[in-house]
C-alpha cells in the first residue's frame, strides 16, 4: 500500500466535502495512518467465503 | 454522612417496601451528597433535584395507597447523559447538544421509571461516548474517587456513572458500552458493571456512537444490583429492530451463590501476559477463589483476538462518522479536539474497510462461541492498567511503554465486536491503592450465569464494599 501523504489526505477530504486546514491535515495524518495499519491486520485472516456479521444474531 | 448513600439498591428497595426508610429520605441523602462532593467530582452534568424530590414524594404516597410496588420503587439512579429524557436536556457530553431537550424518553429510561426508579440527574461522559478515558473538556473531566491528590481518569466513556456510583452519589446508573465504556470505568472506579448481549436491552432513544456495537447496561456497586436493574431494563422493544424477542429471565433469582461445577476458561497470552503484574496477580487470586468454590478452571486461547482492533476501529469510525457527518462539517469547532479528530478519521475509512470489519467480526464471534461450547464463562482482567493521571498518554506495563487509550480498550472491545455479555467486578487494588477489575464473559443471552459468577465471588470477598478516600 502506498504511504499516505498530506496531499492524498487533502484530496480524499475534498472528495468527502471536508474542509481542513494544512495544520488539521498534518495532525490527522498519523491517526489515519495508524487506523489503516490496524485495519490491514484483518487482511490475512479474511478469506473469500466469510460473510459480514452486522449484528450478533437477533433472536 | 448518611449510610443510605452506601446502601445497595436491593437493600434500599427492601427497606422502602418495608417502610423502614422513606424514598424522600433516600433521595435527599443522595442530593445532599451530590451538593457536597460534585463540585470537585464532576460526575453530573445536570442534577434534577426538584424533579427527583417530587418523584420521591409521589413514591412515598404510593407506599400508603398501593400494595403492589415495582422492583425499584423509590430507588434513585443516575443516567449517562446520552439517554434521551423528555423535557430534560440531553447533551451527549457535548456543546453540540448543549440545549437539546428530547421530546420523549429512551425506552430504557421509561422502563426504569416504570419500575419505580427515581432519576437524580444526567451523568458526565466522554463527549459523544467516543473515548475510553472519560475526559470531557466542556463539563469538566470527572475525578477518580480513589485518589484525592492526583486527578486520575475514571475510564470511559461512562466516567460520570463510574465516579458517581463509586463515591455514593447514586447507588446505580446507566452506562453504555461500544468498546468497553461500561466495563472500563467499572474497573477503574472499583464498581460492578455489565454489558449485556447485543440485543438484550433496547437502544431506542440512546444517542449512538456506533449502532452495531452500542450496548446499554447497568453500573452499580454489586453484581446483585446489576441483576436487579437489568431485569427492569431488558426485553424486546418495537422501537429497536435489533432488540431480541427472547424472554427475560429472573436475573436476581439466578444468583444462587453456587459456582460448583461451572467450567471457567482463563484467557491467556494476549490478555494475562500483557497486563501489569499487580493486575495479573489480582486476577489470578480471583480465579483461585472461584476454583476454591468448586468451579473447574482451564486456560483458553483466543488467537483471532488480534484482529479485534482493526475490526472495531473500522466499524466505529465509519458508523460514528455517518452519524456526525453534518455536524462535523458545519460545527467542528464545537467538538473537543480529541473527539473532533477521531470523528474526522472516519471520513477516510472506505466501504471495503467497513465490510471487512464486519467480516472479521464473524470470525471473532465464531471463535468465542466455540470456546463457550465447552466452557461456561471466560475470565481475564478488564483492563491491563489501573487509572492513569488525566493527561498521561503513555503508561509503563512491565517495563514497556504503551499508549493509555489502546491499553484501556484492549481487553474489552473484542466482546463488543462479538456481542457476548461481559461484566467487570472489583477484584483488588494495585500498589497505588487503585482498583482492579475482573472481566467475566458469557454465552449470548446468558447474563444470568455471568451475574451468578460475579455475585458468588462478591459473597466471599469484600472488594466491592470498600469506600474510596474521596468519599470521606
Amino acid at each position: 500500500m502506498n504511504p499516505l501523504t498530506i496531499d492524498t489526505l487533502k484530496t480524499l477530504a475534498s472528495l468527502e466535502g471536508l474542509t481542513l486546514t494544512d495544520q488539521e491535515l498534518a495532525s490527522l495524518l498519523p491517526l489515519v495512518a495508524a487506523t489503516r495499519a490496524m485495519m490491514d491486520q484483518m487482511r490475512d485472516v479474511l478469506s473469500g467465503e466469510i460473510e459480514p456479521a452486522s449484528h450478533y444474531r437477533i433472536l | 454522612m448518611s449510610d443510605l448513600v452506601w446502601t445497595s439498591m436491593m437493600d434500599l428497595a427492601r427497606m422502602i417496601r418495608a417502610k423502614e426508610v422513606s424514598p424522600v429520605e433516600v433521595t435527599q441523602a443522595h442530593l445532599d451528597r451530590i451538593a457536597t462532593l460534585d463540585g470537585k467530582l464532576r460526575a453530573y452534568i445536570t442534577v434534577m433535584g426538584d424533579a427527583a424530590l417530587a418523584a420521591a414524594k409521589s413514591a412515598e404516597a404510593a407506599l400508603v395507597s398501593s400494595t403492589a410496588l415495582a422492583p425499584l420503587h423509590g430507588v434513585p439512579i443516575g443516567l449517562k447523559d446520552l439517554y434521551c429524557t423528555k423535557g430534560v436536556k440531553t447533551t451527549g457530553g457535548s456543546k453540540v447538544l448543549v440545549d437539546w431537550m428530547p421530546e420523549e424518553d429512551a425506552t430504557v429510561v421509561s422502563r426504569l421509571l416504570g419500575a419505580g426508579a427515581i432519576v437524580l440527574g444526567k451523568l458526565n461522559m466522554h463527549e459523544f461516548a467516543y473515548g475510553p478515558e472519560g475526559l470531557n473538556p466542556h463539563y469538566g473531566t470527572p475525578w477518580n474517587p480513589w485518589d484525592t491528590g492526583t486527578h486520575r481518569i475514571c475510564g470511559g466513556s461512562s466516567s460520570g456513572s463510574g465516579a458517581a456510583v463509586a463515591a455514593g452519589l447514586c447507588p446505580g446508573a446507566l452506562g453504555s458500552d461500544t468498546g468497553g465504556s461500561i466495563r472500563i470505568p467499572a474497573a477503574l472506579c472499583g464498581i460492578s458493571g455489565l454489558k449485556p448481549t447485543y440485543g438484550r436491552v433496547s437502544r431506542a432513544g440512546v444517542l449512538p456512537l456506533a449502532w452495531s456495537l452500542d450496548h446499554v447496561g447497568p453500573m452499580c456497586r454489586t453484581a446483585a444490583d446489576c441483576a436487579l436493574m437489568l431485569g427492569a431494563m431488558a426485553g424486546y422493544d418495537p422501537r429497536d429492530p435489533t432488540s431480541s424477542v427472547l424472554p427475560v429471565p429472573d436475573y436476581v433469582a439466578a444468583l444462587t451463590g453456587v459456582v460448583k461445577g461451572l467450567r471457567i476458561g482463563v484467557i491467556n497470552a494476549f490478555f494475562m501476559d500483557s497486563s501489569a503484574a499487580s493486575i495479573r496477580g489480582a486476577v489470578e487470586q480471583a480465579i483461585k477463589m472461584l476454583e476454591g468454590l468448586g468451579a473447574s478452571v482451564q486456560t483458553v486461547a483466543l488467537d483471532q483476538v488480534k484482529i479485534a482492533a482493526g475490526a472495531s476501529t473500522a466499524i466505529i469510525a465509519a458508523e460514528a462518522y455517518a452519524y456526525h457527518e453534518q455536524w462535523i462539517k458545519t460545527r467542528a469547532q464545537e467538538y473537543g479536539a480529541d473527539v473532533r479528530e477521531r470523528l474526522r478519521v472516519g471520513a477516510f475509512v472506505s466501504g471495503k474497510d467497513y465490510v471487512n470489519g464486519q467480516r472479521a467480526r464473524a470470525i471473532l464471534r465464531d471463535e468465542v462461541d466455540a470456546a463457550l461450547t465447552r466452557l461456561d464463562v471466560l475470565l481475564c482482567p478488564t483492563t491491563p492498567i489501573a487509572a492513569a493521571p488525566v493527561g498521561a498518554n503513555e503508561v509503563n506495563i512491565n517495563g514497556e511503554k504503551h499508549g493509555v487509550r489502546p491499553s484501556l480498550i484492549r481487553f474489552t472491545r473484542p466482546f463488543n465486536t462479538t456481542g457476548h455479555p461481559a461484566a467487570s467486578i472489583p477484584c483488588g487494588f494495585n500498589e497505588e491503592g487503585l482498583p482492579i477489575g475482573l472481566h467475566i464473559i458469557g454465552r449470548p443471552f446468558d447474563e444470568a450465569t455471568v451475574l451468578r459468577v460475579a455475585d458468588a465471588y462478591q459473597r466471599v470477598t469484600d472488594w466491592h464494599t470498600r469506600r474510596p478516600p474521596f468519599a470521606g
